[in-house]
């Protein structure tokens, strides 16, 4: 099943590499990056497409939101 | 107007202010500016370690037994890659670790610099948080974050990267209360008591309350997180309101009685066979403050196959992650546990209970000497009766200590969990010490992590740090040796395992050591080492060949336990 992982992020490399980081280590199959400006100053979303199975994606969806520097992470099937 | 104060100042400054008063460290280059101004903070008590690694340990230790943070300073590079068994161990286990880290001058980083190692990088997934901070104006901000994030929530490590011409800047320095308004950076939510878990209401609670009422064979089973909340009555009073038998986990011990008529132990690879047969038979499993990890379930396909799981954890990210659960309660262990001891209808389980009992085994003997680790365990618990806290190093003397020691007051068992450190007892016993110095604290190794370590001997002795450390001395690699036997055909390979003569060394360090080698030699000699004054040592010789049983072999359920020594155990 494909999914859209949307993440609201701090606008920091760090951030992002935190990020990047839970999804690497869950040897998550990426398809998709687009990062983009957020609503808010000093965000980034980033929307990462993922082919895995629903318990996967939303067990990687509780371990990105406890990391430091997601603001917000919401995922849909695509 | 705020003071003028160097980078390296407001570090001290900052810590000072977060209540910290002792931390472990080694100077070098790139953190020599903390260092000058470290004097002129003498609320701050600096502990020279022996190596980084024991500063983590020890920080680590310390954090455990007083539930502050344990602050570690290194240098750059080597001393900052050196701290990194003792983040990931710091946080597998959850325990709030603050490592300050001198980093190369901003103009050198990214070239390869003398010392130069990219230790965020390194430490990104085995930190809560890590960071580097390149604007002296943000570096008090920065620390206090980095605090409050070691401490909120479910506690762990992080690390704050300062570069040295970073320490040396000055800037205006404003107390604390200013919080993130300076950065003008979103900040983190303001540290303080814990909000009410989004996902708590009072239907879970009932719901809770009505699947323990309806069951059976109810258990529950305690981790960390009760040690972690201090939810020892609410457990124990959840316990006795329901009659449910209760399981602790490895990092669980100490949270309920040995000697309450409810405990029934610990469970997993080397829990008790009456116990996991508990868990296998239960229709209702309350879980509070643990993880379901692979060494508490042995294959989660075979695992309580016919519980409901209920499953409190402060993080969410912990529900279902192992095992299905059929009712979860988000939220800090102690407060959960208090809302439920008042929802639950009073009730016994003492049938049940006894068919738990029922099933227990004689410890089995695999010791052909008369020093069995039984006795050795015995004699300290005799010698220090219940004022000291034990700490342990990992393998088979841990796995002897967590079944065998009667523990009697909560968190006074304190051991490397998650990540399985060898190693750290002894630098992580240096922190328990000052964090319970009218408590005797004796540090449990076998003769392979001991040897790991053990030149903080030295820390020990220079700081007065009086722990009473123990080697199991079996001459093996024994938790090792013990798998190369059964799975690996006993070929025995590299687990042998030679070790100096520990009285002499000993008195090399200047601290008394004695060597137990038979059953009678053991109360004079933990009679003397329990009143002596300063560190000392006692080395066990034990049996070579001596196993932890029972054993669920890697793979297996809790069902299908090695028992005993016999042609029973020998499998692929």
């Amino acid at each position: 099943m494909v999914y859209a992982l949307s993440l609201v992020v701090d606008q920091e490399l760090l951030a992002l590499g935190r990020a990047f980081g839970e999804l690497r280590r869950r040897n998550l199959n990426v398809s998709a990056i687009t990062l983009g400006p957020g609503a808010e100053a000093g965000q980034a979303r980033l929307t990462v497409i993922v082919d895995a199975d629903e318990g996967t994606v939303e067990m990687a969806m509780r371990k990105l939101l406890k990391v430091s520097g997601v603001r917000g992470a919401t995922h849909e099937p695509q | 107007m705020g003071e003028l104060l160097s980078g390296a100042q407001i570090l001290c400054r900052v810590l000072v202010e977060e209540g910290v008063d002792t931390i472990w460290g080694y100077p070098g280059g790139a953190i020599m500016p903390f260092y000058h101004a470290l004097p002129d903070f003498p609320e701050i008590r600096h502990i020279l370690v022996r190596h980084e690694q024991a500063a983590a340990h020890a920080a680590d230790g310390y954090a455990r037994a007083s539930g502050r943070i344990g602050v570690c300073v290194a240098t750059s590079g080597p001393g900052a890659t050196n701290l990194v068994t003792g983040l990931a161990t710091a946080q597998m286990d959850s325990s709030p670790v603050v490592a300050i880290t001198g980093q190369v001058p901003r103009a050198m980083l990214g070239r390869d610099a003398f010392q130069e190692t990219d230790v965020v990088g390194i430490t990104l997934p085995i930190t809560k948080h890590s960071c580097l901070v390149a604007d002296v104006t943000e570096l008090a901000d920065r620390m206090r974050e980095a605090i409050a994030i070691a401490r909120e929530g479910r506690p762990g490590p992080v690390l704050v990267d300062v570069p040295k011409d970073v320490q040396n800047q000055k800037t205006e320095y404003q107390g604390s209360g200013v919080g993130d308004q300076g950065s003008g950076k979103p900040g983190r939510p303001t540290p303080g008591p814990r909000p009410p878990a989004p996902g708590l209401t009072d239907g879970g609670i009932r719901r809770a309350a009505q699947l323990i009422a309806a069951a059976e064979r109810p258990l529950l089973m305690v981790g960390h997180g009760v040690i972690l909340s201090g939810a020892y009555d609410a457990v124990r009073q959840l316990a006795e309101k329901t009659g449910m038998p209760v399981i602790t986990t490895l990092l669980g011990i100490s949270a309920l009685p040995a000697s309450h008529p409810l405990h029934l132990g610990m469970p997993g690879m080397h829990g008790e066979v009456h116990v996991n047969r508990a868990i296998q038979r239960a229709d209702v499993i309350v879980g509070i403050g643990l993880r379901f990890d692979d060494r508490v379930t042995g294959n989660t396909k075979g695992f309580a196959p016919r519980a409901k799981i209920i499953h409190v954890d402060l993080d969410a990210s912990e529900i279902g992650k192992n095992v299905p659960v059929a009712l979860a309660l988000v939220g800090d262990a102690r407060s959960v546990t208090e809302r439920l001891v008042a929802a639950v209808a009073p009730r016994g389980c003492d049938a049940w209970l006894a068919e738990i009992l029922g099933w227990a085994r004689p410890p089995a003997d695999s010791y052909r000497g008369d020093l069995s680790p039984d006795a050795i365990v015995a004699g300290i618990h005799a010698a220090a009766h219940d004022r000291c806290t034990i700490v342990t190093d990992v393998g088979q003397h841990q796995m002897w200590v967590a079944k065998l020691y009667p523990y009697g007051r909560p968190n006074t068992h304190i051991t490397s969990g998650g990540l399985g450190t060898m190693g750290f007892a002894v630098p992580a016993a240096m922190g328990v010490k000052l964090a319970r110095p009218r408590e005797d604290v004796w540090a449990i190794s076998g003769d392979g992590g001991f040897q790991m370590n053990m030149q903080e001997i030295a820390t020990m002795v220079q700081e007065r740090i009086p722990v009473k450390l123990a080697v199991f001395n079996n001459g093996y690699l024994g938790m090792v040796r013990q798998w190369q036997q059964f799975f690996h055909g006993k070929r025995y390979s590299a687990t042998p395992i030679w070790s100096p003569d520990y009285v002499k060394l000993a008195a090399a360090y200047g601290i008394p050591g004695w060597r137990v080698a038979r059953a009678s030699e053991l109360e004079p000699v933990l009679a003397r080492a329990s009143v002596a004054e300063g560190p000392v040592l006692v080395e066990f010789v034990i049996e070579q060949e001596a196993n932890v049983f029972p054993m669920i072999p890697p793979g297996a359920t809790l069902s299908e336990p090695i028992e005993a020594e016999p042609a029973a155990g020998v499998r692929d």
